[in-house]
């Protein structure tokens, strides 16, 4: 799940779940909106994120690509290193702010490996 | 002459006379003139140059100074040449006149001061010579050169473009093709028709072009600065013109081959082809190129049946010329067309293929089983189509969650492996599916089936085994009721023990004259249901009896305590080279006292069969989370990636279904993922500014990997490097 909330010069992006290809479908309407927004700064709220490839790697890129492109910044917030590490492959950390003093508020919202529980996804047995 | 200061014909063995004469005569035409100061007044001419100039020395003294420019029709070197005469140097250029007969000449002109003692020379002696000749033979080399370049430029890019339209997956194909055309023309661009005319950028292979539209309404941005023709599209009625042919959609509509010429200073219905594209023209060409454009030339990008779009080009309003166009922009016109003949082609093959695409796909995934969630028992599937058939088959199974604490199970097999067999089968799950939520008792929803069936004319003979199980929470046991008609018993395995549920039997489906019975089980913590399709036993080389024995021996030394893990068993025990299609669904009751004590011996292998959905890539990654967990590896956040990427490639590029196995190697975990397409993986897919290409680099990082085709398509594997630091991975 994607929320987007603004300020007067902020966009704010908190993305929950799994960031895959199964997400895709919704990307290019958020990239949509984002930009439409118009603000010189992005954050996105990775806390809650479980899971994320390269597929989802290239949603953040696009939007991160797009504010670059107004002089814009993207402010990354609580990815986890393996996240991190997706984005370096993609070679597109320097698009991003890591954040790194963030701390995100609920303690169980680590690496999707040490998370068992995934919402959303229907469970196969 | 005999005057001419400086001659030296006193040194010559000959008389000056002679010699003045041997110059009259002689057939290289000469002339002598005087000074330039005074205009270089023609003097003497010889009987050659009368006849090249067709002018005698009188005619010239009427024309007065500079009577030799009066001659000459093209001179492209006269400045350099006079500033030589100027300073008295002897000078030599190629002008060319016209002959007396009107042909046209190129003359070489050699002038020469004759030599003077003071200051600038007073005569002049000049031979000229015929080198049409070697200048018409320069013309056409240089020519042909310009032809040949030409041709070779034309043709690297209608290789360009084929190579761009080899990829149409690649959004921006069409632009790039429009961006090489614009190397030729002004402004090019691509237009499809679907359902009304839409300025194209690429090809959504998913869903290409239909084709079809005639009203032609999509949004332009409305521009009125340069725009005084159109009738606003609100306004007066009277204003919107008489209706004439429109040349676009009668290329649209193949009814002409086209190249067509749209006036774009013509008035047309807003909402026809050409009204449309005429205002999507103004708009575009003004908007990138700045010129207000007034024609354009339009080209019908056709498929094999039907025009699919437009190719249109701005030649940047060149008048042409009277004689018809010039050579110059006819090659334009042959490349554009073949250009356009070429993406249509293209284009075309991308929307059969997804159709048929999406045919085969929609029917498979119909017809391959699904496997519902239930809550309360660990359920594992199998399905394996016999590779040398389609990916369809008679065989199928169902898990339905009926209700609550209620499961149904279906394990069924049509007889044969065509398409023919799998629509038969597809009817039977429905008929059995709906009978099943609405009835409980297994011998009654069969009776129900044989019913239906018998009146349905099913092409098909078909076996099967349904089950419904009833979860009883006052002992945490499952109650089991079952009926089969004429399909193999399911196994019971308990205790290490094996025994063969053959109860309640009866005819074929649809062949039930008597009233189905219905059998009976109780199943308790730690036992495990087995449900299999003769392809699990059946072998050439020994009876039905014979493989049911075997599989009933096997089954007792099956050590693993989960779902998956006996199923894996079973089938590397039994179903190694399958010759049949095999449906396998195993249903374990968990235990969750013992699960953990016991540590299982099973094989360190799973297996999965993922319908290609991007649901599955999910799917995958649990398979992978759990697995990792159940045999104690570590590494499981890398392997979760590198299974994401790999069942995406396949969701994304292979054919049908997807098979993911894992192994533990002891030396990492190794992941395998097959697909039917047997095109290779493709690391770095070529298109350094698309995203989404660095799924296989991901997977590069994490583990070794390769791939090799398998027998019904491919296989992609990684193994997953044991010793990944945090310098180089994720976990």
């Amino acid at each position: 799940m994607i929320e987007i909330a603004t300020s007067s010069t902020t966009t704010t992006l908190v993305i929950a779940g799994d960031l895959d290809l199964a997400e895709r479908d919704q990307f290019p309407e958020i990239a949509a909106r984002v930009v439409g927004l118009r603000r010189q700064l992005l954050v996105i709220d990775m806390c809650r994120v479980t899971f994320m490839d390269s597929t989802g790697a290239a949603f953040l890129i696009s939007l991160a690509d797009a504010g670059r492109k107004r002089g814009g910044a993207t402010v990354l917030r609580g990815a986890d290193d393996r996240d991190l590490f997706v984005l370096e492959v993609c070679g597109a950390l320097d698009l991003f702010r890591i954040d790194t003093d963030h701390h995100c508020e609920q303690s169980d919202t680590a690496t999707g490996a040490a998370s068992v529980e995934l919402p959303q996804r229907p469970r196969p047995a | 002459m005999d005057q001419m200061p400086g001659s030296s014909a006193d040194v010559l063995p000959v008389p000056a006379s002679r010699l003045a004469a041997a110059l009259s005569v002689t057939t290289v035409p000469a002339f002598v003139t005087g000074a330039w100061s005074l205009g270089m007044p023609v003097l003497w001419v010889n009987r050659a140059f009368e006849e090249l100039g067709g002018v005698g020395i009188e005619e010239l003294a009427l024309l007065g100074p500079n009577s030799l420019l009066a001659l000459v029709e093209d001179d492209p070197q006269r400045t350099a040449a006079q500033e030589d005469l100027k300073a008295g140097r002897a000078m030599r250029r190629i002008v060319s006149t016209r002959r007396s007969d009107g042909r046209t000449t190129w003359l070489q002109v050699d002038v020469t001061p004759l030599p003077t003692d003071h200051g600038l020379p007073e005569y002049w002696v000049g031979v000229t010579t015929d080198v049409s000749e070697y200048v018409d033979q320069q013309a056409a080399q240089l020519a042909s050169l310009e032809v040949e370049r030409r041709q070779r430029a034309d043709l690297d890019l209608i290789a360009q473009t084929t190579d761009l339209l080899g990829d149409l997956e690649y959004p921006f194909a069409l632009r790039d093709i429009a961006d090489l055309l614009r190397s030729l023309v002004p402004w090019a661009g691509f237009y499809v028709n679907d359902d009304g005319l839409l300025f194209a950028e690429g090809v959504d292979v998913a869903s290409p072009p239909s084709g079809r539209g005639r009203r032609h309404t999509r949004y332009v941005p409305e521009d009125r600065t340069h725009d005084r023709l159109e009738p606003a599209l609100t306004g007066d009625v009277s204003e919107v013109p008489e209706p004439v042919v429109d040349d676009v959609q009668q290329l649209l509509d193949g009814a002409v081959d086209g190249p067509v010429r749209l006036s774009l200073e013509g008035r047309f219905d807003p909402s026809s082809a050409a009204g449309w594209l005429r205002r999507d023209l103004m708009h575009r060409v003004v908007a990138e190129t700045g010129a207000v454009p007034r024609e354009a030339v339009v080209h019908a990008v056709a498929g094999r049946r039907r025009v699919l779009g437009l190719l249109v080009t701005w030649d940047g309003d060149e008048p042409v010329p009277e004689s018809g166009p010039a050579p110059g922009l006819d090659h334009v016109s042959t490349v554009v067309e073949v250009v356009a003949r070429r993406a249509g082609t293209a284009i075309d093959n991308a929307r059969l293929y997804a159709r048929e695409h999406r045919l085969a796909e929609a029917l498979q995934r119909a017809m391959l089983p699904e496997q519902a969630d239930v809550t309360g028992l660990d359920v594992w599937t199998y399905y394996a189509p016999n590779a040398e058939h389609a990916q369809v088959g008679g065989d199928w199974y169902d898990v339905l969650q009926i209700a609550d604490g209620t499961v149904g199970l279906v394990i069924g097999d049509v007889v044969g492996h065509d398409v023919e067999a799998a629509a038969a089968m597809g009817q039977l799950r429905s008929v059995v599916r709906a009978y099943a939520y609405e009835l409980t008792t297994p011998g009654t929803v069969l009776d129900r089936v044989d019913q239906l069936v018998a009146g349905m004319r099913v092409p098909r003979p078909a076996s099967m085994v349904y089950a419904a199980l009833q979860h009883r929470t006052e002992d945490d046991s499952w109650g089991l009721e079952y009926t089969r008609a004429g399909h193999l018993p399911p196994l019971l395995l308990r205790d290490g023990g094996t025994r063969l549920l053959n109860g309640a039997g009866g005819m074929l489906v649809g062949f039930g004259n008597e009233p189905r019975e219905t059998g009976h089980e109780v199943l308790r913590r730690g036992d495990v249901l087995v449900f299999y399709t003769d392809g699990l036993i059946e072998r050439r080389d020994r009876s039905l009896k014979r493989g049911l024995e075997t599989l009933t021996e096997m089954s007792g030394r099956i050590t693993a305590r989960d779902a998956a893990g006996v199923g894996e068993e079973l089938l590397s025990r039994l179903a190694d080279s399958p010759e049949d299609d095999v449906a396998i669904v195993v249903v374990r009751v968990p235990d969750p006292e013992a699960d953990h004590r016991v540590t299982a011996l099973s094989p360190r292998s799973r297996r999965w069969l993922l319908p290609s959905e991007p649901a599955s890539i999910g799917r995958a990654r649990h398979a992978v989370l759990r697995t990792s967990q159940a045999w104690g590896l570590a590494e499981s956040a890398a392997a979760e990636l590198v299974v994401s990427e790999l069942v995406a490639n396949g969701v994304l590029h292979g054919w049908g279904n997807i098979a993911l196995r894992l192994f533990d190697t002891g030396d990492g975990l190794r992941i395998e993922v097959e697909d039917s397409n047997p095109a290779p993986p493709v690391a770095t897919d070529g298109h350094p500014n698309r995203l989404g290409g660095f799924g296989m680099q991901i997977v590069e990082r994490l583990a070794d990997w390769g791939w090799r085709p398998s027998a019904s398509g491919k296989l992609v594997w990684a193994k997953l490097r044991p010793d990944l630091t945090s310098g180089s991975g994720p976990a």
